[in-house]
């Protein structure tokens, strides 16, 4: 985009662990960071959401309902614990 | 009679044609490498097509004078040095512009919005993640064919959807491409994108449309029987009227 | 010993006229290919997308 207006379209950039073309790792990690972070810092700490943003850019919807239901189940695979 | 093959080539248009013969109007810098690659590559297949075809008829025209076809002969080193170290010359300088050609497509570096693409049978859904309205809610639509019966003047069979992904033009933009139950595939031609759709895995594939228009796609792995009737359609429109089109989302 | 001189050479010969021969026409073939066909159609697009820049650089 141009310099001189701000483009109001913003995503994830590009990240170095995950140069692939699968980025599935990259929307799993985000989400458990994300949940390990609130889990840490609370659901208002201002730099989790940088996670957040990245695994709901990423991350198709069904996945985190899936994910989301696991969690309240205790079923789920990542370590989300402090 | 220079432009006697851009008359046969009927497809100057953003969509397959019937008796088409050559690529969809490209849109975007990977598809335009993709054209320069392909001439290139064709560019040396005519001059062994030409150098085989003349050996080949000259070999038939003489063979019974031909000191070439001599019988005895069942051993040539230098010929068998030569046809195959040529070969490999030619695929190596075919190769090189291909791997940069491939590496580049690759590159997803600073894409300014993200489409994610979900192939579900036989349906493609679409989520705009980025953009979250007040209740929490992200937009997310599904794009099913339009069926032959229903198919206004003008519309494409098969080809056309009810909803199809708006895009805005020169934005840099990520496909995150899945699918929810058998491969499918994502593909659109004149952007240059084609890229597996599978289930449990993400794949990202970018693109950078040059202009506006609308870009058709079908689904490129066979995942049943409507397999045919999952078309992609891509509108690419201006940013204000892109920002336009998320409000009324 | 023969009368007549032995005959030398003719496959070579035969073989660099070929050679060339198949070469000119793969070569014939190919700039057709390059410069009748695939610069007509990149010369298309380049000058859309040059009308296209004119015209936005002229609405600005």
């Amino acid at each position: 985009m141009s310099d001189k207006t701000e483009s109001p379209l913003h995503t994830v950039g590009f990240d170095a662990r995950f140069p692939q073309q699968n980025q599935t790792k990259h929307c799993w990690q985000a989400y458990v960071d994300y949940h390990k972070c609130i889990n840490i810092k609370g659901e208002d700490f201002a730099p989790c959401k940088v996670f957040w943003k990245t695994y709901s850019a990423l991350c198709p919807v069904d996945w985190v309902e899936k994910w989301d239901e696991q969690r309240a189940n205790g079923t789920f695979a990542g370590d989300v614990n402090p | 009679m220079l432009n006697l093959l851009n008359m046969i080539n009927i497809i100057y248009n953003d969509v397959p044609t019937p008796y088409s013969c050559y690529f969809q109007d490209s849109a975007t810098p990977n598809q335009e490498g993709i054209l320069e690659l392909h001439d290139n590559i064709m560019f040396y297949l005519f001059i062994i097509l030409g150098l085989v075809s003349w050996m080949l008829f000259n070999i038939v025209r003489t063979y019974t004078k031909n000191p070439m076809a001599y019988k005895y002969i069942k051993h040539g080193q230098t010929i068998e040095i030569l046809w195959t170290i040529l070969p490999a010359v030619i695929l190596l300088i075919i190769a090189f512009p291909s791997f940069i050609l491939l590496y580049l497509c690759d590159e997803v570096i600073s894409p300014a919005m993200t489409i994610k693409a979900i192939g579900y049978q036989w349906y493609w859904k679409y989520e705009y993640s980025d953009f979250i309205n007040d209740n929490g809610e992200t937009i997310e639509f599904e794009s099913y064919v339009i069926p032959d019966d229903l198919l206004e003047e003008g519309q494409l069979r098969l080809l056309d959807t009810d909803t199809s992904i708006m895009v805005p033009v020169d934005t840099h933009i990520r496909f995150v491409v899945t699918a929810a139950d058998v491969i499918h595939d994502f593909c659109i031609p004149s952007l240059g994108i084609k890229v597996d759709a599978n289930p449990g895995r993400l794949n990202q594939v970018s693109a950078l449309i040059q202009r506006e228009g609308v870009f058709y796609g079908q689904c490129s792995e066979l995942c049943g029987i409507n397999h045919c009737a999952m078309p992609i359609k891509v509108e690419a429109v201006s940013l204000p009227k892109f920002l336009e089109w998320l409000n009324d989302q | 010993m023969s009368a007549i001189a032995p005959i030398t050479g003719t496959l070579k010969k035969r073989i660099f006229t070929d050679i060339t021969i198949g070469f000119a026409l793969g070569g014939a073939m190919a700039s057709y290919w390059w410069w009748g066909f695939h610069n007509g159609v990149i010369n298309k697009r380049e000058d859309y997308y040059a009308k296209l820049a004119q015209l936005k650089n002229s609405e600005e």
